[in-house]
């Protein structure tokens, strides 16, 4: 199926690992399906994907057109559209 | 002194301030199924305290506590834990400190302190091995918070541990805390109840042992418990991990991001300058070392050395991200120098940065529509020296200072604005911790119905700013924050460290108590000692006089927040009083927030 391109804005510490607030990928998926989230993060050169799953403490957003995000809580089932934005950060807690 | 049977030692100390004397406590019977920590204060407290007493009357006791995992080798273990009346809020108060004072109790051979009445002049204590002594204070009267603990190593040896209130306490700010070396019994204003006692700092020293009931069972207990933190900080994105790397500003940005970190006094969600005070901005612009609390492998304590504004340098542990936002965003303070030298006032002053800073932000609001002024001083949003110099006066009680000295809902209360206090965000004229109520909807019922006020450490934060849950959706959040206090509560009886559930089930908690103490109690009976806690911390604020009005927020919570990030949340009035009466059903409380006579029998407490 057709390539999305795709943007990422990048919380930290994603942020001082790419060196940089944003980025666009091409994003493929697979013969017979729409590219996904996971192809996504797949697509970054950051180690985000293990065994064919976000790897643990990464927090994936789809943002919406209006500011709000998101949480994408099954990557590997969502797709995702030509020119959406995926936000990565980590977990947080108050204590 | 030998160590007893068991990792508790039955043992608390009174410390009669008035006729300077001390007596050994055994712990009754009736008192032992509270485990200690947080459960011994709010029952000692609840037996022996009219809620209608003046919190900074000689009537009030300040209640110093450990848990029966302190000072063993269980990891994460190190708070202590004081519950007290609290003269900024008129509830009762139950406040934590990290550091190594909890073990050094502990090892001084008792469980905690009891201090009743007030010394006639003031004082340091000495807890040595189970004996008080009485020592004169005058020679660090007006001194800051680390000059009387330096002051102390040196008149009683460099091995103590030692707590103590400055200016503040001093002068009874209501919102001054009691500062443990690195750490601080921040919410609440402890250091006030501790000043009007004239107890200017205590220092302990102890020199026994420590043995848990069943030594094999809880070297492996300890051993597997390890472990699951040894992998949670291995992991590169565990958010301990990143506390452990960064502290725990390490969170900012998803918050930012998510558009829940308040900004100008509540009005924005979002911060443009939040990257330029986060915990990666503290780690690559000052140098930093990071220091932990006794038996923890996670050290989310940061040192930093940064140079103030007058030249010097310094070293400040800080700021956590509490204070990232009290003295960063919600002031419009995008500076880590300004926020830095703010947090060290707060720790020379013995002030809670939290209170302090919305209390601040309050003030920058009500000076920019000319409601205050104060001569000499430009308030203003953002504008480092003038709110440098605002603290400082909160601290000495000087000019507005004063006025604002008594916390943020009863300075707004006094300048006599009704727009004024609704700006004002507090609940229970405690201010909020860095959480946008309105923004995230189960926060929100937590905040409003938390016994302290505005607590944070008893909602479903993380559950809502990581998306687990929808933080807009109000079903289903009732039962979840009953859940959440009546855990933490339970959890509070150990004195465990919040971060340490982050990482561990809950099920491990009765297995350690049991193999350190000797004393079978099932999951189910631990939980439910959380609800026994949570409902005599009830009953003491009803007494006291507080009501279903009480467990309210203020006017700014039903405006919508700016910015796109924050989606224009707002909460929903009728939907707020839907989930009140919701968490009331489910804490089997009737419509006003009283509990049932059912509920009392059911949890084993008369009326």
């Amino acid at each position: 199926m057709r390539a999305v391109q795709v943007s990422f804005e990048f919380l930290p510490p994603f942020r001082q690992k790419i060196g940089s607030g944003r980025l666009t990928v091409e994003v493929a998926g697979g013969t017979d399906r729409p590219p996904t989230v996971l192809d996504a993060l797949a697509a970054l050169e950051l180690r985000l994907v293990e065994r064919g799953a976000v790897r643990p403490g990464v927090l994936v957003f789809l943002k919406s057109s209006i500011g709000g995000l998101q949480r994408v809580l099954h990557a590997d089932r969502q797709a995702v559209q030509e020119g959406q934005c995926l936000v990565l950060a980590t977990a947080m807690e108050g204590g | 002194m030998a160590a007893t049977t068991g990792s508790m030692h039955d043992t608390l100390i009174r410390i009669d301030l008035d006729s300077a004397k001390a007596t050994l406590w055994s712990v009754p019977p009736e008192l032992k199924c509270y485990l200690g920590g947080m459960g011994y204060g709010t029952r000692i407290l609840a037996d022996e305290v009219s809620p209608l007493v003046d919190a900074l009357g000689p009537q009030n006791k300040l209640i110093l506590t450990v848990g029966p995992l302190t000072g063993t080798m269980a990891p994460m273990h190190p708070q202590s834990c004081i519950v007290t009346k609290s003269p900024l809020t008129g509830t009762i108060l139950n406040s934590y400190a990290g550091g190594f004072l909890g073990a050094e109790i502990k090892f001084a051979g008792v469980d905690g302190l009891i201090l009743e009445g007030a010394s006639p002049q003031w004082v340091l204590l000495l807890v040595e091995d189970g004996r008080v002594s009485f020592h004169g204070a005058e020679a660090v009267l007006g001194k800051s918070t680390a000059e009387t603990e330096s002051y102390m190593r040196h008149l009683f040896g460099p091995d103590v541990r030692t707590l103590s209130i400055g200016r503040a306490g001093e002068k009874r700010v209501a919102m001054a805390s009691i500062f443990s070396e690195t750490r601080a019994f921040g919410r609440g204003g402890a250091g006030a109840v501790l000043g009007s006692k004239r107890v200017k700092g205590i220092a302990v020293r102890g020199s026994g042992g420590l043995t848990v009931a069943r030594p094999g069972e809880f070297a492996a207990l300890v051993q597997e418990n390890m472990e699951l933190l040894r992998k949670a900080l291995s992991e590169e994105y565990n958010l301990v991990g990143l506390f452990s790397r960064v502290g725990t500003g390490a969170g900012l940005g998803l918050v930012n991001g998510r558009g829940a970190l308040a900004t100008r006094n509540h009005i924005y969600g979002s911060f443009e300058a939040g990257a330029e005070i986060d915990g990666y901005a503290y780690a690559r612009k000052f140098y930093t070392r990071a220091v932990a609390c006794y038996g923890c492998p996670v050290h989310c304590g940061m040192l930093h050395k940064f140079r103030r504004s007058d030249g010097s340098e310094s070293w400040l542990r800080g700021p956590e991200y509490e204070t990232m936002f009290s003295l960063g965003s919600d002031l419009l303070n995008g500076d880590p120098v300004v926020l830095a030298e703010a947090n060290q006032i707060c720790e020379e002053y013995g002030l809670d940065t939290l209170t302090t800073g919305v209390t601040v932000a309050w003030a920058l609001e009500m000076a920019e529509e000319g409601l205050l002024k104060e001569p000499g001083l430009s308030l203003a949003f953002g504008n480092g020296t003038g709110i440098l110099a605002l603290l400082r006066k909160i601290g000495e009680r000087e000019g507005i200072g004063d006025l604002l000295a008594e916390g943020p809902g009863r300075a707004a209360e006094n300048l006599a604005s009704a727009a004024g206090l609704g700006r004002a965000m507090q609940i229970k004229n405690s201010g909020f911790a860095a959480w946008m109520p309105r923004r995230m909807k189960g926060t929100a019922l937590a905040f409003a119905t938390s016994n302290r006020g505005a607590c944070h450490k008893r909602a479903p934060i993380g559950a809502e700013i990581t998306g687990q849950i929808d933080m807009n959706a109000y079903e289903g959040k009732a039962v979840l924050v009953k859940e959440i206090q009546d855990r933490v509560n339970a959890i509070f009886t150990l004195v465990s460290c919040r971060f340490h559930e982050f990482v561990t089930p809950p099920e491990v908690y009765p297995r350690l108590v049991a193999a350190a103490t000797g004393r079978e109690i099932s999951l189910e009976e631990f939980l439910r000692l959380g609800e026994r806690i949570w409902n005599l911390e009830r009953l003491f604020n009803l007494g006291a006089g507080l009501s279903r009005s009480d467990d309210a927020l203020p006017e700014r919570c039903f405006e919508p927040i700016k910015g796109e990030a924050s989606e224009a949340a707002v909460m929903d009035r009728k939907a707020f009083e839907r989930m009140l009466d919701e968490y009331y059903a489910a804490r089997g409380w009737d419509r006003d927030g009283v509990p049932t006579r059912k509920k009392l029998e059911e949890l084993g407490i008369g009326r």
